[in-house]
C-alpha cells in the first residue's frame, strides 16, 4: 500500500540516485580504501558494504531533495533527526565505539521512524537510516584509523 | 537486525582488524535552508526584484504569498521548469503534472519562511500590510544586503532564478489563498 502511494517517489529514487554526486575529498571513498587496506583478505566484502552505503546515501540525497521541494516541514524534521543521530552515536553508553557504530542503523531507524514511518513506511525509513549513517561516515564524524603498536593512536 | 545493516557489517569487519574507531564531535554542516542570514538575503533580493509600485500604492509592494513562492524557487532553481510548465498550463488543471502539485504543496508549507519574515519585520526592513509586504521603517537594510551580495558575486544562481521568474506569469490562482 505504501509502495503504491509513493510509487513515483520510489521510481524517482531508483532512477535519480545513481546520478547523485557524493562529496569528494578526504571522506567516504578514502575511508573505504583505508578499510580495504586494513582488511586485504576481505577486500570484496568491504567493497560490497561500501557500495551498499554509497547507494543508500545517494537515495537519501534524492529523498532529502524531495522533502525539501515538497514538504519543507518534514525536511526540517530530517535535519533535526540528523543532529540527534550524531549525538546518540557519540554518547550511547556502549562497551566500545565499534558497538556504537554497529548500532548506528538501529539508532537512526528509531529516530526517523516517528516522523517518517507513518507516511513512508518502514522500508523507506530503513533506506533513509542507512543513507544517513553513510553520510556520517562521509561527512567525517565516524572514522577509523590504524591502532598504534603501543595501543594508542 | 543490526548485524545485517551495511554499517554493522562494516563495523564487524573492521573490529577484526588493526583499526581503532573514532567518533568525533565534529558538527554536521546543516543545510543552508536553515541559515537565517542566507534566507534574509534571498528575501531581500526577491523583494527588490519583484516588488512594484502601482496606482494603489506609491511604495513598492508584493503579495506575501508571491514573495513566499519566489524565495522558495530562488533557493531551488531546479524547480524553474516546473513553475514555467505550471504557468503555461495554469488554465487547464488536467494538464498539471505531479511536480506542480508538489511545488504548490512545498512552497505553501514553507513555515521557515514565515519565521524569517517575522524576523525581517521585527528588524524594521519590511512589514506586512494586509496581503502585501511593503518596506518597513528601515528599508535600506535590504538594499544594503543585496548590494553586498551583488558586489561579492554571491548567490548568483538564486539571483538568476529570481531574474528568470520575472518572465514567468504567476497568477493569483496559482497563489491560492493569497
Amino acid at each position: 500500500m505504501m509502495w503504491l502511494m509513493h510509487k513515483s517517489l520510489y521510481q524517482k529514487m531508483d532512477s535519480a540516485a545513481e546520478l547523485v554526486s557524493l562529496p569528494h575529498g578526504p571522506t567516504f571513498d578514502l575511508k573505504m580504501t583505508s578499510a580495504e587496506d586494513l582488511l586485504p583478505e576481505s577486500r570484496e566484502a568491504v567493497q560490497a558494504v561500501a557500495n551498499d552505503l554509497r547507494n543508500d546515501w545517494q537515495r537519501a540525497v534524492v529523498f532529502e531533495q524531495e522533502l525539501s521541494d515538497r514538504m519543507p516541514d518534514l525536511h526540517a524534521a530530517l535535519e533535526r533527526g540528523r543532529r540527534r543521530l550524531l549525538m546518540k552515536v557519540r554518547t550511547h553508553p556502549t562497551s566500545s565505539p565499534w558497538e556504537a557504530i554497529t548500532l548506528a542503523q538501529d539508532f537512526a531507524e528509531s529516530i526517523f521512524s516517528d516522523d517518517f514511518s507513518p507516511i513512508y513506511g518502514t522500508s523507506m525509513v530503513r533506506d533513509l537510516s542507512s543513507g544517513e549513517v553513510a553520510r556520517l561516515v562521509g561527512a567525517c564524524p565516524i572514522n577509523w584509523k590504524v591502532k598504534a603498536a603501543n595501543g594508542h593512536n | 537486525m543490526a548485524t545485517t545493516s551495511p554499517i554493522a557489517r562494516l563495523a564487524a569487519l573492521l573490529a577484526t582488524s588493526n583499526a581503532e574507531p573514532e567518533i568525533t564531535a565534529e558538527r554536521l554542516v546543516p543545510s543552508t535552508l536553515y541559515d537565517l542570514d542566507y534566507r534574509v538575503v534571498i528575501v531581500a533580493a526577491a523583494f527588490q526584484m519583484h516588488a512594484v509600485a502601482d496606482r494603489f500604492s506609491p511604495r513598492p509592494r508584493i503579495q506575501n504569498t508571491r514573495l513566499k513562492l519566489l524565495q522558495f524557487v530562488a533557493m531551488r532553481p531546479w524547480l524553474l521548469p516546473t513553475i514555467r510548465h505550471w504557468s503555461a498550463n495554469r488554465g487547464d488543471s488536467l494538464r498539471l503534472i505531479d511536480g506542480e502539485e508538489g511545488l504548490r504543496k512545498g512552497f505553501m508549507t514553507d513555515t521557515m519562511h514565515d519565521k524569517v519574515m517575522q524576523f525581517i519585520a521585527a528588524s524594521g526592513a519590511l512589514r506586512r500590510e494586509e496581503v502585501y509586504v511593503v518596506p518597513g521603517i528601515k528599508p535600506d537594510v535590504l538594499q544594503g544586503l543585496r548590494s553586498v551580495a551583488e558586489s561579492n558575486s554571491l548567490f548568483r544562481s538564486e539571483i538568476a532564478a529570481l531574474s528568470e521568474m520575472l518572465s514567468i506569469t504567476v497568477t493569483n490562482d496559482m497563489l491560492e489563498g493569497w
